[in-house]
This record gives C-alpha cells, structure tokens and sequence, in this order.
C-alpha cells in the first residue's frame, strides 16, 4: 500500500491584490482581495496559480533531454535569462513541440524564492497545504495549444484589473496584468503586434465585440491541462514531504495502538470465557461426582448383601424341592415293588435302593425315571436276584440326578 | 501508509502490519475460537450423568431392598446358642404334626462361608413315608428358615410302611460385624472401698 497524493480540494489564483478561489468539489469559485476574505478555504488542500505580475517567462530552447537534466542546464542557463541570481528563483518549464538548432522551444517560467516564500505562509496561517505552484499564464498556454490558437489575445477580468496574454506563432509573447484603464490601448497594441486576423478570448470583459467570450475563467480548466511544472521551493517540498512522512507515521503507530487494544481486550474476553468455562466445569463435575458417589455407595451395599442372598435363594428356592423330587420316585415305582432305602442330598445324585417281584418291573422303574424331566443320567447299578422266604425277588439300586440341584453348604472353615 | 522501500518508512509501516495482523488475529479468535459458556450443554450432559447415574442407584437400591427382603425371609437373625434349641423346637413340632416319631436329634458343627454362617442339625425320626415327605414339605416353607440338605430313608426291618428317615436341615445366621480393635490401654479398675456395710448395715 504506498501513499496516494490527495487531490486538490482548492485552485487559488494569487496575487497581492487580488485573490481568485475555485472549490473543486462543489465546482464554485470565489473572488476577494484577500485569502482571509474568502470563506471555507482553512484545512484544505490546494494547487497554487502564481499571478502574471509574480512571473518571469521567456521562450529559449533547452536540450531535448530528460527534465531532470534539462533542469540541471536551465539552472546554468538562468543568469542569462532573468536579471534576478538563479539562487533566488523558483523555476520550471514547459516544452513546446517547436525545435531549432539549439534545441526544444520552451516556456521558462521563474518566480521569487521570497515571493514564493510570502505566499506560502499565508497559505500556512489559513492552514492550506500547497501541492504545486503553477504559473497562472501556463493555463492559457495549455488552451491555446488545445483550441489551436495560433495568434490571440486571452483577456481574462481579474478583480480590478485584467491577465492579458497574447500569442504569436504559438508562441507566448507577452503576458501581464493591467488596469481597467488601460485595458483598451493595451489590447490595440497587443495586436499590432499580432497583426491582422488576431482572435480575441474574453471572460468576463467587455471589448470591442469582436471577441470570443469565454463561459469560465481559465482556473476551471486546471485539471484538463494536465500541468505538471512546479515551481514549489525544494525545501518546502521537503518540509511538506516530511509533515506527510510524520503524519503517515502517526496514522501507523495509531493503527499498531489500535490492534494492540482489540487483541487486548479479545485475549481478555477470551481469558474469562475461559475462566467462566473452567468454573461451570467444576461445578458440574462437582455435582455429578457426588452423585456419583452416592451411585458407587448403594452399588456397594447391594453387592456386598448378593452372595448371602444368593446362597439363600439358593437354598431355600430350589429348581426342584425335595419333597417333589421324593413323591415322583414314590408316585413311579410299579407294582410288587418296593423301596427300601433312598439317599437325597443337595449337589448330589440321589440312590434308590428297593425290591421288586421281577427283573421287568425294576426295567420299567428306572425306564419311567429316564422319562421324567426331573432326573438327568438315570441309572441302574446293580438288580440282584433274591429270595424272601420262599418267594424270588429282585434287589435293585438305581442312582439320577435330579434336575437343578445344587449343593447349598458352601465350603469353608468349620467355626467350632 | 504502508511503505517498506523507503528506509525511513520501514519502522512505522512494520509496526502498522503488526497492528493489522493484531486486529486480524483478534478478529479470527473472536469469530472462530471464541468459548463460549454454554450453561445449557453443562446442564444438559450432566444431567444426562446424573439421569444415568439415578437409573443405576434406583437399580441398586432395588436389589438391596430384594436381597435384604430375602434375608429376612430365610436368614435367623439369633446367635448359634438359640437357634439350635430353636431348631428342635420347630423339629419337634412337625414331627409331632405329621405323627412321626422324634429318634435323635443333634446340630453338627457350624459351617463359615463367605457370607453367612451355616449351621447343621440332622434328627432321625421314625414313621411312614407320606408323613416323613409331608413334614419335608413343611420345611419347605419360608417359616421355618431351615433348608433340607439332606434325606436318608430306610424302610423298618420286618414293619410294612415304616421308614426310618434321617434328615440334615441347614440354618443360615449372619456372620458377626467385624469389631474394631480394642485400645490396649486396661482401665484400672477402682480400689474396693474400705469399709463395707452388711446388707442389714450393720459392721461386721
């Protein structure tokens, strides 16, 4: 990003006594014999019209160099040109699309140092800041050239007097600020030196009605002339350059100030969010630990009274009770049969010991048995056959499983 | 404003860069890392926990209530010393009830598991086999708060329908709590006072 010169807000055309202002923005101008007397100028920036009166101007020609070289030969130049010390000159030039053996035809234009000097502290005290210092003929100088003038006389009414500038052959070869008074003889003797078929532009002045009024003074063409001579001193360039530099500067380190105080109070913001979170966390956590604790304790409780509840259910609330699992071996035994003795203990299998007339009978019993949902691995260990008092029989010993029995005595140390 | 080919420019315009990227930076966190404090979403997960955490306390508290529902259906809240008399008693009763006869009866020595402490009885009673299954029943139920561990039947030489049934019923006491560890320190008991009185008060 690099510094843009600012337009021109103001065009002031000059001169000791008289003052001429046109406002660019709102395209108005205004006259007075003072800065001071026109109003809304203070705090604006302006390209400065040097008065005629202030000018020194002269056609030489100048090598057709580089402008910063022409310069350098026109400062040498100066001391045969003016009869005022080239050091105490402000000067530029215009080049012309004429040449001759020594060169570009130019338009020299030089001005005071002091006169220069003067103005721009009257500029200063109304706190105006000057961009360039043109000399206020270049501007006819630019209109002659854009309505191809070759010869004429521009008159143009200037408070109580008149910028008069007359052209021959193109070229610039007298310019001037007159009275009133003397306007009419000036113009007669203006152009018997023209001669014949001399055009005449006027604003704003009545002639001899031969003239071509103009609808604007030449200040409104300013930015259409596309001047770009300037006669501003090096030192106040310099100046102005730098109270730009200091400006521009103080907009930096204000910029930095300005960052540095938004990402403050941001990482500030952002600190105490941070801290607002930390504290919402903790409360939460807080909460949700303790009733986590109290979770953790009832769990704790119901764990520990299982295994006792456990082995009691167990005990008391058995897949099969013991007095089913006796009247099934009871309700199945067949007929002329009989039991003799029956084992039963939780965990384990059971035995039926029994007598029974035949060998069929006891086959069908444990065959019944097998069938029963109850009893898993039904088995017959021995049938003997026997004999009681005269009558054979067969003595028998089945062993099963009942279904869901399980041990209830756990094991562990005997108390006593 | 910016300037960095001029050598006299170059501080303040590095120092405007740093305010950009400053105001940039701060710009960037306050639009995409800018924290902030959702009470409702804290409200929301830790309500989730506790709704959670309250589901399971609900389910644990059931339990307990289960688990101790079943200890005091089954479980003798007595010491050893009265549960066995107790025991006999309610042995006694059905046996009587159901008219068999009450041969032995004994406890065997208590069982400690790891959460209860079972306590054997086995009696021998004599009677039919009906009876002995119906008095079985009998202590089938949640009264008695004694569980058939084991039944031994054997028919009577030479008596039709007479069995002799030995029977061993468990009963479940808690274990006893822990205790604490006594301070070592004895007290020293107070010295006998020096005179006594007769209980008819008078001075031997």
């Amino acid at each position: 990003m690099s510094q843009k010169p600012q337009a021109a807000q103001l065009l002031i055309e000059w001169d000791r006594e008289w003052v001429r202002v046109h406002f660019v923005e709102s395209a108005t101008t205004k006259e007075g014999a003072s800065l001071d007397a026109i109003e809304g100028v203070n705090g604006k920036t302006a390209i400065l019209l040097l008065s005629r009166r202030l000018i020194l101007q002269r056609s030489i020609a100048l090598p057709d160099a580089q402008k910063s070289d022409v310069l350098v030969a026109l400062k040498m130049k100066l001391v045969d040109v003016f009869p005022i010390p080239a050091s105490d000159l402000a000067f530029d030039f215009i080049p012309t699309t004429e040449k001759n053996d020594h060169g570009r035809v130019c338009n020299v234009f030089a001005a005071r140092n002091s006169d220069i000097a003067d103005v721009i502290a009257i500029c200063t005290k109304s706190n105006i800041q000057i961009q360039q210092i043109v000399p206020a003929q270049a501007l006819t100088i630019k209109a002659a050239e854009q309505n191809s003038v070759s010869s004429g006389v521009f008159a143009e009414r200037f408070g109580d007097f008149v910028n008069l500038d007359v052209y021959h052959y193109g070229d610039l070869i007298s310019s001037k600020v007159v009275d009133l008074n003397s306007l009419d003889n000036e113009i007669s003797r203006m152009k018997a030196l023209t001669g014949d078929g001399t055009k005449t532009f006027a604003y704003n002045v009545k002639l001899d009605g031969t003239e071509q009024v103009l609808p604007a003074p030449f200040i409104n063409s300013f930015f259409q002339s596309g001047l770009t001579l300037d006669l501003e001193p090096e030192e106040y360039r310099q100046s102005r350059t730098e109270k730009i530099r200091k400006a521009r500067h103080k907009n930096c380190y204000l910029l930095f100030l300005v960052g540095l105080a938004i990402a403050a109070l941001v990482g500030d913001d952002y600190m105490t969010r941070t801290a607002e979170m930390a504290t919402q966390e903790a409360k939460f956590a807080r909460t949700t630990k303790n009733a986590l604790a109290q979770t953790v304790s009832d769990e704790s409780k119901a764990t520990k009274q299982k295994p006792a509840s456990d082995q009691l259910l167990k005990a008391f609330e058995p897949a099969q009770k013991p007095s089913d699992i006796l009247k099934t071996i009871s309700l199945l035994l067949p007929t002329d049969t009989w039991l003799t003795g029956v084992t039963f203990e939780r965990g384990k299998t059971i035995l039926i010991r029994g007598t029974s007339k035949n060998s069929s009978l006891v086959s069908t019993y444990v065959s019944g048995l097998s069938k029963q949902k109850r009893f898993r691995d039904v088995r017959l260990m021995y049938a003997n056959g026997g004999d009681i008092e005269g009558t054979p029989t067969v003595q028998f010993s089945i062993v099963a499983f009942p279904v869901g029995n399980l041990a209830i005595i756990e094991s562990g140390k005997k108390k006593k | 404003m910016i300037n960095f080919k001029d050598s006299k420019d170059q501080t303040a315009s590095a120092f405007a860069v740093l305010g950009i990227a400053l105001i940039v930076v701060a710009v960037i966190v306050s639009l995409f890392y800018n924290r902030r404090v959702d009470a409702k979403t804290y409200a929301a997960n830790s309500k989730k926990d506790l709704v959670s955490f309250r589901g399971r306390t609900e389910i644990a508290k059931s339990s307990l209530a289960d688990y101790e529902a079943t200890r005091d259906k089954y479980q003798w809240t007595d010491t050893e010393d009265l549960v066995t008399p107790a025991a006999l008693e309610i042995v006694s009763k059905r046996s009587a009830e159901k008219g068999l006869k009450l041969v032995s009866f004994r406890p065997i020595k208590s069982y400690e598991s790891a959460s209860l402490i079972q306590l054997p009885v086995q009696f021998t009673v004599d009677g039919s086999f009906a009876s002995v299954a119906a008095m079985l029943e009998e202590f089938e139920k949640p009264e008695s708060k004694l569980a058939v561990q084991q039944v031994q039947f054997a028919s009577q030489e030479g008596v039709t329908d007479q069995v002799s049934a030995n029977v061993t019923l468990v009963a479940f006491l808690s274990k006893p709590e822990p205790t604490k560890k006594q301070s070592t320190k004895i007290s020293t008991p107070a010295a006998p006072a020096t005179t006594t009185k007769s209980p008819t008060g008078v001075t031997p």
